[in-house]
């Protein structure tokens, strides 16, 4: 099944004034497409709006459509994006195993839950750390988690919020590669905003540049 | 399109029942004063508002010698405590991370300790048969009999006096430490001295004004409840006559229904009164920052040396009085809780017995009882309420939350005993009065505010992608509540939770006003045990009060402690 992630006129305002947009776009599986801007470009705050947890200084207008259908009214937990951020955000009180196991969608077996996680853990080229404390783990090997985390739970679409930027250099185009690669191998579409020109390079998609606030 | 806010969780109810709480009761209550005072009260029988009730307050001889003792005891321990902890702020301050972390957990410990264990100890410290004039007596051969003074109790309210001041040094100690970690003065320090400023001149002519607006609120709320404290006042302010506020509790307090009049009328004397010194406080601020502003930049760069010196050995010396009485206090009230006999000059008492202890046992456990069950209620109501207001305010901006917050701060600057009268005649209105509801709500006025406070900074500072990563993980919000947060923020939690349960401790007037001595706590049993004067009783009440205060914090560190993972 193709899926499509479409933005239509989308626009940020703070305070009345506008600071990001229209942005328009066409996100297909395989082409992640990639918005370049300065910090306060807005870049940040679209991926929350688009997640659904604009803060409350902003409004925004535009559609947000999956595969046509417009997704913009639907509570957070129903939309279904998966999301990434600068830093892993792997639940410190939660193992690791536990943490892949917060993503899973409801319902499953107990025993169908152990299995997807240990292939996660697999995929993740990271078996047998289930039972680790994500603080006792290295930098790349929590980035992992996160993406793993993300994916389990099913998403219809992968935003990153520059999720390379805090990796040292070495990790970060290696990290860079797993994710497209990870996400291109789930048929997802993929939205990432940086301000890395190497980001916009390695996504080999559309890239839209935004200006500052203005 | 719509602005789509994540509003799944009932939002604005709590911040509206909260401010409704605790705004709402104090403004009916203050209200309720204002009228009883001015005569009006129908459900008494008096429908005409007439001067009657402040006609008699200003004939009471007794009036003016009270709000004289009530002023003296209050402006000196509010000046004292003020200047105190900021030069111990400015000299831990400028002695770094050495030796503050100590400072700062005394002054934490001294904050959690109930004002009337502190003040009972303090009263066996300095009274005539006490340590210090036992150990004068050991001394010098005089007093071989207990002097005949009145050291605890004075006309002038000067045990009184130090007694806030023992509780107060510490609270502003911390407020002050607070508000330098945010103007962070050590590159400006350094820059001073660079210029050839010596260090203790440059901090007041550069950290001080940019300090004071931070510390301001918490100067003001010490001076009105120096003001308005009763529970001290009942045990170390002077009794012929008493302190006002200990007045106004007897007239409210009197079987004789007219006397309410009275103690509303001296009830909106006591609020005049405090908002007189805090307006006091405020000129005086504008008469300093007047007379300094020329010192400021004079370029003098040190104090005479004489000055620096005897200063900083002043400051020594008060620190050490301050930590030393308030270990001797508590020791004082654990030592008579266990002597058997000690006769007067003797430092140490000769036999120790667990004979009060056992007699306690039999009529404790009730007080004890009802302490704890208030204690723990009312924390956890607080908490539960106190973070549902601060989870809401994600969705609301951030100018509106402030104004809101302000609101919070009115039960610690108005006079809790000018608007406790007003509610203890809502009370006997609505026929509340006498029950646990009542005291209930009461303690809730007091201990909202401190858990607020205590859960607001930790709260703010959680990183709210961790709850939208698990909103995008497709969870719902009261699981992720239920399931990230809370658990994330569970040492905050607990924190919170024990200063709610130790203020709710540590409450005296709300809990006679509300439970019209039909329910008594420790704190209550032991104001009336004092003036009863079995010391080795009070002993017993005052060291079970500092324990059951100790222990909350003890359980909150516990949780704060606990980590599932060790390190590996």
């Amino acid at each position: 099944m193709t899926r499509r992630l479409s933005l239509r006129g989308v626009e940020l305002s703070k305070d009345g004034r506008r600071i990001l947009g229209p942005v328009d776009c066409d996100i297909d599986p395989g082409r992640p497409v990639v918005l370049m801007g300065p910090s306060g470009s807005g870049k940040s705050t679209l991926l929350n709006w688009l997640i659904g947890v604009l803060p409350p200084a902003f409004t925004a207008r535009g559609q947000i459509l999956l595969d046509g259908v417009e997704i913009g009214q639907l509570p957070i937990q129903a939309r279904r994006l998966g999301i990434l951020f600068q830093d892993d955000l792997l639940f410190p009180h939660l193992s690791v195993a536990e943490n892949l196991a917060f993503g899973l969608p409801a319902g499953l077996s107990a025993a169908e839950r152990q299995s997807r996680i240990a292939a996660g853990l697999a995929e993740a080229e990271l078996p047998g750390l289930g039972g680790r404390d994500p603080g006792s783990l290295s930098g790349g090997e929590r980035a992992r988690i996160a993406l793993l985390r993300t994916l389990l739970s099913e998403p219809r679409a992968l935003l990153l919020d520059e999720p390379f930027a805090k990796l040292d250099v070495a990790l970060r185009s290696r990290f860079r590669a797993f994710v497209f690669d990870r996400a291109a191998a789930r048929n997802l579409p993929v939205l990432l905003v940086s301000h890395d020109p190497a980001d916009a390079a390695a996504a080999r998609g559309p890239v839209i540049s935004l200006g500052g606030p203005g | 399109m719509k602005r789509i806010l994540l509003s799944t969780l009932p939002g604005k109810l709590p911040p509206a029942l909260a401010l409704l709480l605790l705004v709402g009761t104090i403004l009916v209550g203050l209200g309720l004063v204002v009228v009883t005072g001015f005569g009006y009260l129908p459900a008494l029988g008096a429908d005409a508002p007439s001067l009657e009730s402040f006609r008699r307050l200003f004939a009471d001889p007794r009036l003016w010698p009270s709000l004289l003792a009530t002023l003296t005891a209050g402006l000196v321990a509010t000046v004292a405590s003020f200047l105190t902890a900021l030069a111990l702020a400015a000299a831990f301050d400028q002695a770094g991370e050495n030796g503050q972390g100590w400072a700062h957990r005394f002054a934490v410990a001294v904050l959690a300790l109930p004002h009337v264990a502190l003040a009972l100890g303090l009263a066996f410290l300095i009274m005539p048969s006490g340590w210090i004039m036992r150990t004068i007596a050991q001394a010098s051969g005089l007093f071989p009999i207990p002097a005949d003074w009145p050291l605890v109790t004075d006309r002038g309210g000067v045990a009184l006096a130090l007694g806030l001041f023992l509780k107060e040094t510490p609270f502003l100690f911390i407020a002050y430490l607070t508000a330098l970690a945010q103007i962070k003065p050590a590159s400006q320090l350094l820059m001073a001295r660079s210029l050839g400023y010596r260090n203790h001149i440059a901090w007041v002519k550069l950290v001080l004004p940019r300090l004071y607006p931070l510390i301001r609120f918490p100067i003001l709320a010490v001076l009105a409840y120096s003001l308005s404290v009763v529970d001290m006042a009942l045990i170390l302010g002077p009794s012929t006559p008493a302190t006002l506020p200990v007045l106004i509790l007897r007239w409210a307090n009197d079987p004789d229904l007219a006397q309410r009049f009275v103690a509303a009328a001296a009830a909106i004397l006591q609020l005049l009164l405090v908002s007189g010194a805090i307006l006091l406080w405020l000129l005086g601020e504008v008469v300093v920052k007047r007379l300094c502003s020329a010192w400021l930049s004079d370029g003098r760069r040190a104090w005479p040396e004489w000055i620096a010196k005897s200063g900083s050995l002043l400051l020594r010396g008060i620190g050490i009085v301050v930590v030393a009485a308030v270990f001797l206090s508590l020791l004082s009230l654990l030592l008579w809780s266990a002597a058997m006999t000690w006769r007067y000059p003797d430092i140490l008492p000769q036999a120790i017995s667990l004979a009060a202890w056992q007699r306690a046992g039999m009529t404790i456990w009730q007080p004890l009882g009802a302490s704890l069950l208030l204690a723990i209620a009312t924390s956890i109501t607080a908490t539960v309420l106190a973070l549902a207001c601060i989870e809401h305010e994600k969705h609301v901006r951030r100018y509106l939350v402030q104004r809101a917050e302000r609101w919070l701060f009115l039960p610690l600057l108005v006079p809790e005993v000018s608007f406790l009268v007003g509610i203890h005649v809502l009370l006997v209105l609505i026929g509340l009065n006498g029950g646990w509801l009542a005291v209930g709500w009461l303690h809730l006025l007091f201990v909202f505010p401190y858990v607020f406070l205590t859960l607001k900074a930790p709260w703010r500072a959680f990183d709210l992608r961790f709850e939208h990563m698990a909103l995008a993980l497709g969870q719902s919000p009261w699981r992720v509540l239920w399931r990230v947060k809370l658990p994330m923020m569970r040492g905050s939690l607990a924190w919170a939770a024990a200063i709610g349960g130790s203020v709710s401790l540590s409450l005296y007037l709300p809990t006679v006003l509300g439970g019209e001595g039909r329910i008594v706590t420790l704190a209550s049993e032991a104001v009336a045990l004092s003036a009863g004067g079995d010391r080795r009783v009070v002993g017993v009440y005052g060291t079970l009060q500092t324990t059951t205060a100790a222990l909350f914090f003890l359980a909150a560190l516990l949780a704060l402690r606990h980590r599932r993972w060790t390190a590996k």
